[in-house]
């Protein structure tokens, strides 16, 4: 049985009734008196100098009530939370097709869409750049007079010495990999609504589709020059982020706070499926040079590695998602003589920045493939060259960190992993098959990783948490920390029941608004559970205290001989001395005790030297081991998984239910980003805007899962709990492109592996056609 | 933006006749919606007058009319799925027609609707061709029949005049000795146009691994759903095993005339054609 009551046990999700039944509300859903319709007039190319703006025609249509352009944003002109060159509204050039140039408020949606045509916008075309490596080139277009290379960032680890390194190898390979730009393809597109400060306050208040809701009230704040408590923030409902609603986010909410100032209006504004992938943000390609000196016996004597990242148009996440790449860049392996160097480098293609894995899908596809290459190479069987080179505990890492802080388990995961799925059976078995069929081929592969948990190195890393226990002892808490699918709100009710010894059903978890909660930081990372919750556990027990503090005096035992269980503390030593968690709460205030807790957590130090590549980069770290099985039609290049392997090192699992399904939902986006996703760019234009053309895998895609929990308690999670969200999906599709290269023979080292890269090793899908070619 | 129209939704379907020989210049008849909606969205098409044909009930009939099936135009591709008489007299077009985007499309969608909009890519109509179903237009000034085949002119172009309906489809009921199979590639397993897709319909032969007919019907890879009669040909009465089905198939690279889209090129669709085909035939003689 568990030592716990709460925490631990799969505690129904807090708000699936509402999900579920329809009644949660969105912020497409908001509606307010008087509320008009915002709409954004976006580039006409991807790369242009504006040389005017006639709006005259718009601001004549009946129903138009506000045209704004760049001159009119009262505050800065841009925003950004690491290089803040992202403009609100294109000031004299536009940088990528999702550009937005002016803003229309308007009675109705069909007004403000008509006025948008109206609006005459005289732009004079420039030469783009849209791929990295022609970026960095002399002479190539540049976007920023503030990055006249195009380098928006470049980070690089060194360790011992890689020449020597390489020297002692008896053999070097070298590997070329690609991976694609990614949508987050988040259910419900962009939507905000803007109240103005006049008539409904001395503040803004704006809903909406927030996921890192302090930094987009940040940005709002700083283009409407307004003062941060003059901005308040509160998240509707969101229907799924992944990272997604970030700066896409700062540019809706400002741009329809703006509209809400100059019409002193409640302004909505609601993307369709075609503006978001548009103007949104995705994940990075990459391009993945990988390099390795191995010995005969299967030991790496060096690695070196360089990394092209296309940021687009804008700074936004880059120089953190590219810093979290170079750390875990050579993957959870022991290699004593390290280069890594990656470029993030600005492009006319859409911009790119945070979604789910941050930077670690694309080295990882890189690495375990290459790991697969290697031990093909070697002779080697692939688990055994994983096994011999794995981190172990003491291992140093790239970075110098030495591992003594927690339980390194990467040998652990990977054999459970094996376990569950028989690896050595399947091995034989796949190969007896494909030996005596000729049209299909199977093929089982395996990926590792190790993640670093929370910000590390990116910056300050604290969060904090609200706790009110009501006179009648129902609770109600809330967090600067937001729910957006990934079950926080369940995970800190369960913390905070199993800390006052109640039901989670007593508690009630209130929205989130910048104004009320304590700025936590970002929900990202993966970090709510081990930050979020350890400052839950924090206000929680300090409540415990005070209310046992009283139940002691009254039932005359001393306070540490209490505990507390299911609404009754009682005394460990005499379970007849009984209070009920209500009438331990009405004393408590009667007798004039607080009764609500602020709580804090701030992360474990850790460091960063930039200048020299080194430093101990994050507190603590997971492990996770994935095991891809497939069928490959021989004929057609259709790729089925039949099965799929995930073992996660959780810490603890604060509810196995929910850790399950965060593994089932990372397994789908990995095997879409393996086999089936892609925005595709034509020199600055996306070709796919919507969910006929780019795809994601549905549920007839998605094989049978099989889960596997993994706990090694952490000294510095609650309760030893440490994170599960991104580590799901950064292994799928190294897992996937090893087991399709068991079954066919061919290393495919190009991100997505559809039907004809399988089948011909390559694509030959040309860029410049028109969507949907075939039926018009 | 879904744009202004007058919507006009006939009771039935003399009257819808009417109103197409009065207005049908300007408008847009509109069974599941699953395609026109899309186009009203994207302001692809802007029809001043849009017929909503849901009421038209004498229109979702299965019947059986001799030795043949009649499908009304409004027959939804679940209904097709569902019906016992399709089941049996129509396991193609049920094949061809369960591949159809999701539930919730087949729910919608119909088999008239799938014909007007007449997409080279459109599921249940390489079963039709191979089948050899006609397709009955109504107008107000009386009926014609067509093959399906005949029907489909381009992409997203028919033989339908702007005042005549689609009415219904007939095609001959499945006999003792028939066989068929419908082959279909796309991105995924559901919620996928189709890059190629190959419809096969068999009489056997009374040797064993001979066919004393063949009708094939290749979909995605020529401007409309193409027969392969140069294929059926020279499959039609000879001993086939593996290698002269491998032989024989390879003759589809001339038959079909793809293009290069998003979804894949010409080369890779030329390529599936054969494979598809014989993955097809392959499973009809051998493994059924």
């Amino acid at each position: 049985m568990s030592q716990f009551r709460s925490v631990n046990h799969p505690v129904r999700r807090v708000d699936a009734y509402e999900k579920v039944t329809g009644r949660a509300k969105y912020a497409a859903d908001l509606r307010f008196d008087g509320m008009v319709w915002g709409k954004v007039l976006r580039s006409r190319y991807p790369h242009a100098r504006i040389r005017s703006i006639n709006a005259e025609k718009a601001r004549s249509l009946p129903g138009v009530l506000a045209v704004l352009t760049a001159q009119d944003v009262p505050g800065a002109k841009t925003f950004g939370i690491v290089v803040p060159n992202q403009y609100l509204l294109a000031d004299d050039r536009v940088r990528y097709l999702g550009d937005g140039v002016a803003l229309v408020a308007a009675e109705t949606e069909s007004i403000a869409q008509a006025a948008l045509a109206l609006i005459e916008v005289e732009y004079e075309e420039l030469p783009g750049v849209f791929d990295p490596l022609a970026a960095l080139e002399k002479g190539a277009p540049t976007l920023h007079a503030e990055a006249p290379d195009n380098l928006a960032v470049h980070h690089h680890v060194q360790k011992g010495d890689l020449a020597a390194g390489m020297a002692e190898a008896d053999l070097v390979l070298e590997r070329e990999y690609r991976t694609q730009f990614i949508e987050h393809a988040y259910i419900e597109p962009e939507a905000v609504l803007a109240l103005p400060t006049h008539p409904f306050g001395h503040y803004l208040t704006i809903y909406g589709s927030f996921q890192n809701i302090y930094n987009i009230r940040r940005s709002v704040a700083k283009v409407l020059a307004l003062p941060l408590n003059r901005v308040r923030l509160v998240q509707a409902t969101l229907g799924g982020s992944f990272g997604g609603k970030d700066e896409v986010m700062h540019a809706m909410a400002g741009r329809a706070a703006l509209l809400a100032q100059a019409t002193g209006r409640p302004v909505k504004m609601v993307n369709s499926r075609e503006e978001s992938i548009l103007e949104s943000y995705k994940r990075h390609p990459y391009i993945l040079r990988y390099q390795a000196g191995v010995k005969k016996d299967g030991t790496i004597s060096a690695m070196k590695i360089e990394v092209y990242a296309d940021a687009g148009a804008y700074a936004s996440m880059t120089p953190f998602v590219t810093w979290r790449s170079v750390v875990q860049a050579t993957g959870p392996y022991q290699v004593p003589h390290v280069r890594t160097d990656i470029y993030g480098v600005y492009t006319n293609n859409t911009y790119t920045g945070a979604m789910r894995g941050f930077g670690s899908p694309q080295v990882c596809f890189a690495n375990e493939s290459f790991m697969d290459e290697i031990a093909l190479e070697l002779g080697m069987d692939p688990i055994e060259f994983r096994m011999k080179n794995a981190l172990v505990d003491g291992s140093v890492t790239a970075t110098g960190q030495v591992l003594n802080r927690h339980r390194v388990s990467l040998k652990e995961v990977l054999s459970q992993a094996l376990e569950a799925v028989q690896y050595q059976d399947k091995v034989r078995e796949y190969r007896r098959f494909n030996e005596t069929n000729a049209e299909k081929k199977r093929g089982i592969g395996v990926a590792v990783s190790y993640r670093g948990v929370s910000l590390g190195g990116e910056g300050t890393d604290a969060a904090g948490a609200y706790v009110s226990v009501q006179q009648d002892g129902s609770v109600i808490i809330h967090s600067g920390l937001v729910e957006m699918g990934q079950g926080l709100r369940t995970i800190y009710t369960q913390i905070v029941a199993e800390e006052l010894g109640i039901s989670a059903d007593r508690i009630v978890f209130l929205d989130t608004d910048t104004s009320v909660n304590l700025d936590s930081g970002p929900t990202v990372a993966s970090r709510s559970t081990i930050m979020g919750g350890s400052a839950m556990k924090d206000a929680a027990g300090r409540l415990r205290l005070t209310i046992h503090g009283v139940a002691a005096d009254k039932l005359e035992v001393a306070q540490d001989d209490l505990t507390g269980e299911a609404g009754i503390i009682y005394s460990r030593n005499n379970p007849e001395k009984k209070i009920t968690f209500e009438e331990a709460v009405r004393h408590t205030a009667l007798r004039g005790l607080r009764l609500t807790e602020l709580g804090w957590y701030q992360g474990p130090k850790v460091s960063w030297d930039e200048e020299h590549g080194q430093g101990d980069a994050y507190f603590t770290y997971v492990y996770a081991a994935n095991v891809a099985e497939v069928e490959v039609d021989a004929e057609t290049g259709q790729v089925e998984v039949l099965r799929f392997t995930a073992a996660h090192d959780v810490g603890r699992a604060i509810n196995p239910e929910n850790v399950r399904g965060q593994i089932y939902g990372g397994v789908a986006m990995a095997l879409g980003y393996g086999l089936l996703e892609e925005v595709e760019m034509d020199k600055g234009v996306t070709r796919n805007l919507n969910f006929d053309e780019y795809f994601v895998a549905t549920t007839m895609d998605v094989p049978d899962i099989q889960a596997i929990i993994v706990e090694n308690p952490d000294e510095f999670g609650p309760y030893g709990a440490k994170s599960v969200g991104e580590p799901t999906l950064e292994i799928g599709a190294p897992a996937i492109a090893n087991a399709i290269a068991f079954a066919t023979g061919k290393r495919l080292r190009e991100l997505p592996m559809d039907l004809e890269r399988v089948l011909l090793g390559h694509s030959l899908r040309e860029r410049r056609t028109k969507r949907g070619s075939v039926e018009r | 933006m879904v744009n202004d129209f007058r919507l006009v939704r006939p009771k039935t379907l003399p009257e819808a006749l009417g109103l197409l020989d009065e207005f049908g210049q300007e408008i847009e008849p509109v069974a599941g919606g699953t395609d026109l909606l899309v186009k009203l969205e994207d302001g692809r098409i802007r029809p001043s007058q849009v017929m909503d044909l849901s009421a038209l009930n004498e229109l979702k009939q299965i019947r059986l009319v001799g030795e043949d099936l009649h499908l009304g135009a409004l027959v939804t591709h679940t209904a097709v799925l569902e019906s016992p008489l399709t089941r049996t007299e129509a396991p193609l077009l049920v094949m061809g027609c369960r591949t159809v985007g999701s539930t919730q499309i087949r729910n919608m969608g119909t088999l008239g609707g799938n014909l007007a909009t007449a997409s080279p890519a459109g599921d249940s109509i390489p079963a039709l061709v191979a089948l050899e179903a006609k397709v009955v237009l109504a107008s107000k000034k009386g009926e014609r029949t067509l093959p399906v085949e005949d029907f489909l002119v381009g992409p997203g172009k028919t033989e339908r005049r702007r005042e005549e309906l689609i009415k219904e489809i007939i095609l001959p009921c499945a006999r003792e000795g028939e066989k068929g199979f419908y082959n279909k590639l796309g991105q995924r397993n559901a919620l996928a146009i189709s890059i190629a897709n190959v419809a096969v319909w068999v009489r056997l032969g009374e040797r064993k691994n001979t066919l004393s007919r063949v009708r094939i019907a290749f979909g995605a890879l020529a401007p409309t759903v193409k027969r392969g009669r140069m294929v059926e040909d020279a499959l039609t009465d000879r001993e086939l095993d593996e290698a002269s089905l491998k032989g024989i198939t390879q003759l589809a690279w001339k038959e079909v005339a793809p293009i290069t889209d998003i979804r894949a090129s010409a080369q890779y669709r030329r390529d599936m054609a054969i494979a598809l085909l014989y993955q097809s035939l392959y499973h009809i003689l051998f493994l059924s």
